[in-house]
């Protein structure tokens, strides 16, 4: 931040992420970015809610424990949104789930997003609301102002919509949205 | 990010420079994020062991704020009025010189209970009571009061000056039913366990916003 000359509002990481300087964004550590990944003005990432691993048995998830947040490629995150990763009450032990979005991921303005996982090729519509431990699968979409409830899943394809969301219906496969062209525009 | 501090509250909150820190009565075991927000001139009290997010906000503009033990605000709440109204009187009333008028604009308190949950980007104008849950987005209007063990779902409004029954639930297109009681206990397991998972992932920064260090002390151990 020394020199003092006119700056983009984006700064561009080595694999071609744009990151807002005015993002607000925790916990860089925990973050993985897939490449390519858009994250706008105010948008919010809680990369601090970390797994807290309590569980010695478990040797294997010990490599994954320090990931809170992880995109794919042409992950474009709009002004306002939030990314919270969920958290899970399982045997005794609370904890937070490492949240999962995958490639080609278009999130609205003001959206927030406490899914656990987020497929490929996804729409999230402009302040749509994605509880707890949710699953989106890929090619999914869901519209403005929506509130998927905590836990559901919205199968592969699906429009949904509405409080609570529910199934409105079907992307169909043609013409997947292409957050290529987003990221080059931006 | 460390950049991401000072530039954001200049563009995003500028109220939140411009107003004056408010006299704070803050336990010492309360965790406050350091990207988190007090501002208002009426007093602030948090109660023990609640943990405020990043960039929660708690505005005490319009009345003194009172939170309980054990609350939960997140990321982009906000507690408190911040504006009166939508007339553009804003500025005029945010700045100390109010003299002008003959009547001073009226307080509203506000008070959370103990374990309120205040998700993301939930909006609270009024006062909570024990064990409620402001689920993401949603919003109690100003001088309302809700009740105990309710839930607001997400983007749901309860509408100023309203009051909320004990275990209702505000759902889908702001339709209201009752709950019957018999969970709060094992709720209250669950959010005892959150708040100690929080209080380890969240480093605290009191000491930014405690003031009158003396007083504060002495007025949290009357309550």
């Amino acid at each position: 931040m020394a020199p003092k000359q006119a700056k983009g509002e984006y700064i561009e990481t080595e694999a071609g992420n744009k990151v807002s300087r005015r993002s607000q964004i925790h916990g860089t550590t925990n973050i993985i970015l897939g490449g390519r990944t858009v994250i706008q003005a105010e948008a919010v990432i809680r990369g601090d809610l970390l797994r807290t691993s309590t569980s010695t048995s478990s040797g294997a998830q010990q490599s994954v424990a320090s990931l809170a947040v992880q995109t794919g490629k042409y992950a474009i995150l709009s002004p306002g949104c939030v990314l919270h990763p969920p958290r899970k009450y399982h045997r005794g032990t609370l904890s937070h789930t490492t949240q999962k979005i995958g490639d080609n991921v278009y999130i609205g303005p003001g959206a927030i997003i406490e899914a656990a996982t987020i497929g490929s090729n996804v729409w999230i519509g402009a302040g749509a609301v994605l509880g707890r431990l949710s699953f989106i699968r890929d090619g999914a979409k869901v519209l403005d102002g929506a509130v998927v409830p905590g836990g559901m899943i919205v199968n592969s394809g699906d429009i949904v919509g509405g409080r609570p969301a529910r199934k409105v219906g079907e992307t169909g496969w043609g013409d997947p949205w292409d957050g290529r062209e987003a990221w080059r525009s931006i | 990010m460390s950049s991401s501090k000072p530039t954001s509250t200049s563009q995003q909150r500028p109220k939140a420079s411009a107003l004056p820190k408010p006299p704070t009565t803050l336990d010492p075991t309360c965790v406050i994020a350091d990207s988190a927000i007090l501002t208002g001139k009426y007093p602030i009290s948090i109660g023990p062991q609640t943990v405020l997010h990043p960039r929660a906000m708690i505005i005490s503009a319009y009345g003194p704020v009172t939170i309980g033990r054990g609350c939960i605000i997140s990321e982009k709440a906000v507690v408190g009025i911040a504006k009166q109204d939508d007339s553009g009187t804003k500025d005029v009333e945010m700045t100390t010189a109010v003299a002008t008028t003959s009547t001073p604009p009226p307080t509203y308190e506000i008070h959370l209970g103990d374990d309120v949950v205040l998700e993301p980007a939930a909006v609270v104008e009024g006062s909570i009571g024990l064990g409620s849950s402001i689920q993401a987005g949603a919003r109690i209007g100003k001088g309302s009061v809700v009740g105990k063990y309710c839930k607001i779902t997400p983007l749901c409004t309860l509408p100023p000056g309203d009051e909320l029954s004990d275990f209702s639930i505000i759902y889908g297109k702001n339709q209201r039913r009752q709950e019957r009681p018999g969970l709060e206990r094992l709720r209250k397991v669950v959010h005892d366990k959150e708040l100690e998972v929080l209080r380890t992932l969240i480093p605290g920064n009191l000491a930014k916003w405690q003031t009158t260090a003396a007083s504060g002390v002495g007025a949290g151990g009357a309550s």
